[in-house]
């Protein structure tokens, strides 16, 4: 599921792997603007299913900090 | 969007076609909260709209809207929809031919107009959108534009100001749409209301029912049937839809 949601998170920011690799940091990437944000929480609620809370939006300041917040929805909606 | 249910806040809809929308909408379950200026017809709100909430606002000051917007959704809850309607329709030449030589059209009538129909519009959605973030509410924006938006001889300020706001259509509509908030506009012609018959000569209504492919003014009941669609149909974004009779074909 992580390779699945790597792969969203590359598709909506351009990025490649070696970049999400490396934990990309929302502040720290030119791609990850306030317009990418919305784009990356809509397309990883539609491909995973799930729906995120306001506050979990604006906590998705990093690729693994959004990984830690998505993936106990995703196991959720599996069981 | 399921009207039954839903809370929706009309601006302007105390009196004239914001009324005639709350009173569809209201048909279909909805539950109308109402900003206006128009203390009176506010007073009045119980019985024109039933069950409808309604505040003294003036939407061309920004603290008013943000206070009186947070207020009323704190009396109604999450808030689905907004429908900008308050309007002011003001006509004047650019420049006329008077007794005393050439007038131009009042600056402060430009201010006031661009005011009430474009910069209000912006006020309102501000705030109402941070409402709809804040919840992940799925909810509505209906900008209420005109045929003028595409040009009316002698209504500068008014067709600049509805052109504008069919532009924040489609700007709100690509910023707010993976929100999932659905931005669109209703752009009525000329209708049988109150506001027109104030702003348009009587005997220029009667020219201009006799342009109108269907050779009549329209009725308030069919813009708040477009309204309605608007925000029915969960497919419809970024565009405006023409209630005109055909008048600009």
């Amino acid at each position: 599921m992580k390779e699945k949601f790597a792969g969203v998170f590359a598709d909506v920011l351009r990025l490649s792997s070696e970049e999400i690799a490396a934990d990309p940091k929302r502040l720290e990437t030119e791609k990850w603007d306030s317009l990418q944000h919305m784009n990356l929480v809509a397309a990883i609620e539609q491909s995973f299913g799930i729906e995120l809370s306001f506050d979990e939006i604006v906590e998705m300041q990093s690729f693994e900090k959004s990984w830690a917040i998505v993936e106990p929805k995703i196991t959720q909606t599996v069981s | 969007m399921k009207l039954q249910g839903a809370n929706i806040i009309i601006t302007g809809g105390a009196s004239g076609l914001g009324l005639e929308m709350g009173r569809t909408l209201a048909a279909e379950g909805a539950l109308i909260g109402v900003l206006d200026r128009d203390e009176a017809a506010l007073a009045r709100l119980s019985d024109t709209l039933d069950g409808a909430q309604g505040v003294a606002c003036d939407v061309t000051d920004p603290e008013q809207v943000e206070q009186k917007f947070d207020l009323l959704a704190g009396q109604m809850g999450k808030i689905h929809a907004l429908i900008n309607n308050a309007g002011l329709l003001f006509s004047a030449p650019l420049l006329s031919v008077g007794t005393g030589g050439l007038l131009a059209h009042p600056v402060d009538a430009w201010q006031k107009t661009r005011a009430v129909n474009l910069d209000a519009v912006f006020y309102t959605t501000r705030v109402a959108a941070q409402h709809m973030v804040r919840s992940r509410t799925r909810g509505v924006i209906v900008n209420i534009s005109s045929v003028a938006a595409s040009g009316n001889a002698g209504q500068s300020a008014y067709s600049a100001a509805k052109a504008g706001v069919e532009a924040l259509v489609v700007t709100w509509a690509k910023e707010l749409g993976p929100w999932g908030i659905r931005v669109a506009g209703v752009a009525p012609g000329y209708t049988d209301a109150p506001s027109t018959s104030a702003a348009v000569p009587e005997s220029q209504l009667q020219q201009i029912a006799s342009e109108t492919a269907v050779r009549r003014l329209g009725k308030p009941c069919e813009i708040g049937a477009a309204v309605r669609f608007v925000l029915e149909n969960d497919f419809v974004t970024g565009t405006t839809i023409r209630v005109d009779g055909g008048l600009r074909v």
